[in-house]
């Protein structure tokens, strides 16, 4: 325990320090000084239509941020448009008729950049001279996701890592401080769940944790296998092949099945994957710091009711957890005028991050803004940051979506059907070969 | 000629339905040669035999252009893309029948097709005769019957994704449908983790929103039989079994030809609710084609592939639909 | 007489059947308006509370006022209207052809509509859209209306239905010179009034519900219609179930309506059938 505090606070400190070394450079970050170093922008009219799938409150706080440019340049004309899902973009995309700016997750956005769908980011627009500025400016690993070679492709409009959320009155009612009491390891989790889950008969009527199983596209088993895999020192993916099958796997395997408490007992659903930890059945629940105002959205007697700490650690000593992102990307088919102001624009929506945060809770991995006092103010950054800081992202491959349906149906096998793990991991990595080859 | 198709209708002797409904007769018989060329083909082309065919092809004219060019055109597509590799970001690249050879070696097609048949059979097999006698009721006097007509319709018109919210939470190991079992003393079903559970579960599901569609289909076949049938029928002595038997069952045969076909189709192309409630799991138990489809061409970018697997769903759901063509002796040759 | 008094008592438990079991299929409905009632945090709860206490009649309003849902129905009854006036129209003239006349290739025509109801949309959908595109309809209610309309469900069920027509009817009206067209509006149509309006409603059910289309080639918000508005509360993270719950008895309301509509002109189909004799 008390090694695990020290080395939190190691790591804190070690954020500390590369915060203030990125802060002269995050500071001149401004559309004036993108200007002073030769990003010209074309003077003629320009039209630019940008898509994005989020939703209401992000989309307003989006359109405002629109506004501000146009007003900045009398010559650019953005439209907007919100909820577009990553169907309409790939089908848009096939029939030539998608917009300069689109948001891609992560996971899609290696498939885009393969078949050069996407523009590489010109350093240029962010006042940098190389990728490596550019790279400076944000946490160390950020944007490993949305890099190949040695280009970066977008930049992230919403950036997660997962830590874990607790319900202080269903701690405080087992007898457990939120913040003292809160586990470390998933072993101190599955010891909670036996304190937590509680059962009248037969019917459960209390949960400790759970991961999530419903929702087959395979999103949060895929993102839960990535945590555990690499928690165990592991690795998902390495140069587009799958290494899963291994002790890491196996491991990452056992840890879950010691986790499972009743997966059938659940109202979560694909699109609204916290509605147990919201309504209080599940006492915690692993997610990213946008989640706090959703939970309240759904249920708002959680207002003030949680507490976020670092997500439990296999091996605390070695600790990791998944980073994931949603991103801001330039289709390779604009103009090059469209492109530059496209980028200018970017550039400008993603240096306002404490705009972002105080709005609608998306942190963007940006370095700089992280020592101001509203960041420091702000209740559990710390555990955000941490978490962050010990990201790593999904596999990288151009098959994702194929790999995250593989894992799932392998974790399906473990949970539900009782498969043996090693078989699983053996069939989902012959599963995953052969999809690569096809 | 042609107008000896006109033949009498045959009343009230069931068996007789098929030659009341269009006679035989040569569908396009030629004159004989005897008069000169030019003056064989105007009095050919003022023939009451050429006029009808005309007007045959003028009626499918307009909604057969508009399939030719927003159905026949993208099939014709779909087919060429199952030939190729298509990641829909880049153009497609010709490959033959390599999607298709792939295709048969892969186990979780194989799956896909399996659950596919299961669900088209145990949907359709259900519905068949459930909406059938749903209809039979709903055309007896009945107190209060539009009322309770429009009650049996309702889920049939609720938007798809509530569709899937309600059931999704019916599904639930405490919702209503395990209230109920629990009520006649049958233990707890858990409907979506469990794989040999999900399936049926689904079932009941479309049985829920589909047994009333197809009622109001075998309703207007019903309402489509003339009076005097039954009245023909009845001065025979016919009613009740025996009516339904000589004069109903062989006058719907069309209807039920119509709802066999469209429900085949419309089953084996299942996807919203699906998508929505598993998204195809537990481990791929609810994976039906055209969630395959969706699947392997949006969002793993193989469109190839997709349309490959759509041209062995058509291919299947064709089969089926030219086997009951021919088992319903449906019998407007051309 | 005991027997008929037993027939009675059948009959009239029969009846008591069919309402129970009209009760099972209304309760799912039931939970959705309750649903539309209650706060965000209780749209799950178990039990149920088929009662919400107390009812949030504001969830309306606030669902409604979300997005501009005023203008997503004018738009959804525009495009279901169009599409279901066009396609009775158009597939019933095309069932009555392949019912009611012989020409050479009418067996393989016949064929060949019926396989355009086997492909699934994911597959048609792109090349579709570039055909859309290519005529420029992209964002326009010709591109939500038209390639709708090209759906052969109508034609098979209009030919089914008017196979069942005796041909004695047909005959006649030509005979007495109503002509080609005046045969088929002022004979055929009157005389399969009950498919023509099964015909009418499933058209409009399949339209006012549609999704993927509408959502594949609007981007226009003032084009969108009420299933693209009802898809806008699932956001990334949560849905607003309330909300749609409450949108979704809204609009299941004109559905009703027109059923009833529906059934009393059934009603009027079946004596005028009995008038033609």
């Amino acid at each position: 325990m008390l090694r695990c505090g020290r080395l939190a606070a190691g790591a804190v400190a070690v954020l500390a320090i590369s915060f203030v070394v990125g802060l002269p450079r995050g500071a001149d970050v401004s559309p004036a000084a993108a200007a002073v170093a030769g990003w010209v922008l074309p003077t003629g009219p320009v039209t630019l239509t940008e898509w994005d799938g989020g939703d209401g409150t992000k989309s307003a706080l989006l359109r405002e941020l629109i506004a501000d440019y146009e007003k900045l340049h009398p010559n650019v004309k953005v439209n907007f448009e919100t909820d577009v899902k990553s169907l309409k973009v790939a089908a848009a995309i096939a029939a030539g008729t998608a917009p300069e700016i689109f948001e891609a997750s992560d996971a899609n956005l290696q498939k885009y950049i393969a078949a050069k769908a996407v523009e590489p980011l010109p350093p240029a627009a962010w006042g940098q001279s190389s990728v490596d500025g550019v790279l400076a400016l944000y946490l160390p690993h950020v944007l490993d996701a949305v890099t190949a070679g040695h280009s970066l492709y977008a930049v992230p409009d919403q950036l997660n890592a997962h830590s874990l959320y607790i319900n202080n009155r269903m701690f405080r009612a087992a007898g457990l401080d939120p913040a003292k009491g809160a586990p470390k390891t998933w072993d101190d989790v599955a010891r909670l769940n036996k304190i937590l889950t509680k059962k009248q008969g037969d019917r459960v009527t209390q949960k400790g944790f759970e991961f999530r199983y419903i929702c087959d596209d395979g999103h949060w088993q895929a993102h839960v296998f990535h945590i555990l895999v690499y928690q165990a020192g592991g690795d998902v993916i390495k140069d587009g092949k799958p290494v899963f099958n291994s002790e890491a796997g196996l491991k990452a395997l056992t840890t879950w099945k010691s986790l499972v408490v009743a997966p059938a007992v659940t109202s979560n659903t694909c699109s609204s994957p916290y509605q147990d930890f919201a309504v209080e059945q599940d006492a915690m629940t692993f997610a990213g710091p946008h989640v706090g105002k959703i939970v309240e959205q759904i249920n708002p007697a959680m207002k003030g009711n949680y507490t976020v700490v670092p997500l439990p650690q296999m091996r605390p000593d070695h600790p990791a957890t998944l980073i994931y992102s949603f991103n801001w990307t330039v289709n390779a088919r604009a103009s090059a005028a469209q492109k530059r102001v496209a980028w200018d624009l970017i550039h400008f929506m993603s240096s306002k991050p404490e705009m972002w945060w105080q709005r609608i809770q998306f942190l963007q991995g940006t370095r700089g803004w992280l020592t101001m006092p509203v960041a420091r103010n702000t209740p559990f950054m710390s555990a955000f940051t941490h978490d962050l800081s010990v990201g790593r992202p999904l596999g990288r491959t151009t098959y994702y979506a194929d790999l995250q349906t593989i894992i799932a149906r392998m974790v399906d096998r473990v949970i539900l059907k009782d498969v043996d793990p090693k078989t699983a991991l053996a069939e989902a990595s012959d599963e995953f070969t052969r999809a690569i080859s096809k | 000629m042609w107008l000896t198709r006109a033949g009498p209708p045959a009343v009230a002797g069931g068996s007789s339905a098929r030659a009341e409904r269009i006679g035989g007769g040569a569908p396009h018989r030629l004159p004989v040669p005897t008069v000169p060329r030019a003056a064989r083909a105007a009095r050919w082309l003022r023939s009451a035999e050429v006029r009808h065919q005309a007007w045959g092809y003028l009626f499918l004219a307009p909604m057969f252009l508009l399939l030719v060019v927003f159905k026949f055109i993208p099939m014709i597509q779909a087919l060429y893309l199952s030939l190729t590799t298509y990641d829909l970001l880049s153009p497609p690249r010709f490959v033959g029948l390599r999607n298709y050879m792939t295709l048969l070696g892969d186990p979780l097609f194989h799956q896909s097709v399996g659950v596919t048949v299961y669900y088209v059979f145990g949907t359709c097999g259900f519905i068949w005769f459930l909406s059938l006698a749903m209809a039979l009721i709903f055309n007896a006097p009945l107190p209060g019957k539009n009322l309770l007509r429009t009650i049996y319709f309702l889920p049939a018109i609720v938007p798809v994704v509530v569709y899937a919210v309600i059931w999704q939470f019916l599904f639930h190991p405490y919702g209503l449908l395990n209230v109920a079992l629990h009520a006649v003393g049958l233990p707890a079903i858990h409907w979506l983790t469990d794989t040999r559970a999900v399936m049926p579960g689904f079932i009941l599901a479309a049985l829920w929103r589909f047994v009333p569609y197809f009622m109001i289909v075998y309703l207007a076949g019903l309402q489509n039989i003339p009076h005097e049938y039954y009245e023909a029928a009845a001065i025979d002595g016919a009613a009740g079994v025996q009516a339904f038997r000589y004069v109903t069952l062989p006058l719907l045969r069309p209807t039920i030809l119509l709802v066999v076909v469209v429900s085949i189709i419309l089953m084996s192309k299942v996807f919203t609710n699906v998508l929505i409630i598993t998204g195809g799991g537990p481990d791929g138990a609810t994976r039906v084609l055209s969630l395959f489809i969706y699947q392997t061409g949006f969002q793993f970018f193989k469109m190839g592939l997709a349309s490959a697997a759509s041209i062995f769903l058509l291919l299947g759901t064709m089969t089926f639909t030219l086997l009951q063509l021919r088992l319903f002796r449906d019998d407007a040759r051309g | 007489m005991p027997a008929g008094r037993r027939q009675d008592a059948l009959y009239w438990c029969g009846v008591l059947l069919v309402a129970g079991w009209g009760l099972v299929q209304l309760a799912p409905i039931l939970w959705m308006i309750s649903t539309s009632l209650k706060p965000l945090r209780e749209v799950f709860a178990l039990p149920i509370q088929w009662v919400p206490r107390p009812p949030q009649w504001a969830n309306y309003p606030e669902a409604w006022n979300h997005f501009p849902f005023a203008r997503y129905f004018a738009n959804s009854f525009i495009v279901s209207a169009s599409v279901t006036v066009l396609n009775v129209l158009l597939a019933g003239m095309a069932g009555y052809s392949l019912a009611k006349y012989r020409y050479f290739g009418q067996r393989a025509l016949f064929i060949a509509v019926l396989s355009t109801l086997m492909l699934p949309i994911e597959v048609l959908m792109v090349p579709t859209f570039l055909i859309v595109k290519s005529l420029g309809w992209l964002n326009t209610y010709q591109g939500l209306v038209i390639p709708v309309v090209a759906d052969a469900f109508g034609i098979f069920l209009m030919r089914q239905y008017l196979l069942s027509l005796p041909d004695s009817l047909v005959e006649a009206a030509r005979i007495d010179g109503a002509g080609e067209l005046g045969t088929y509006f002022r004979i055929v149509v009157p005389l399969s009034w009950p498919a023509v309006l099964t015909l009418a409603i499933f058209t409009w059910r399949e339209t006012w519900d549609a999704f993927v289309w509408p959502f594949i080639i609007i981007t226009d918000d003032s084009l969108r219609t009420v299933p693209i508005g009802l898809q806008r509360f699932q956001e990334q993270y949560v849905t607003t179930y309330n909300s749609v719950m409450a949108i979704s008895t809204v609009a299941m309301i004109p559905m009703v309506l027109l059923f009833f509509f529906f059934q009393r002109a059934f009603i009027r189909g079946i004596a005028l059938s009995g008038l033609k004799e």
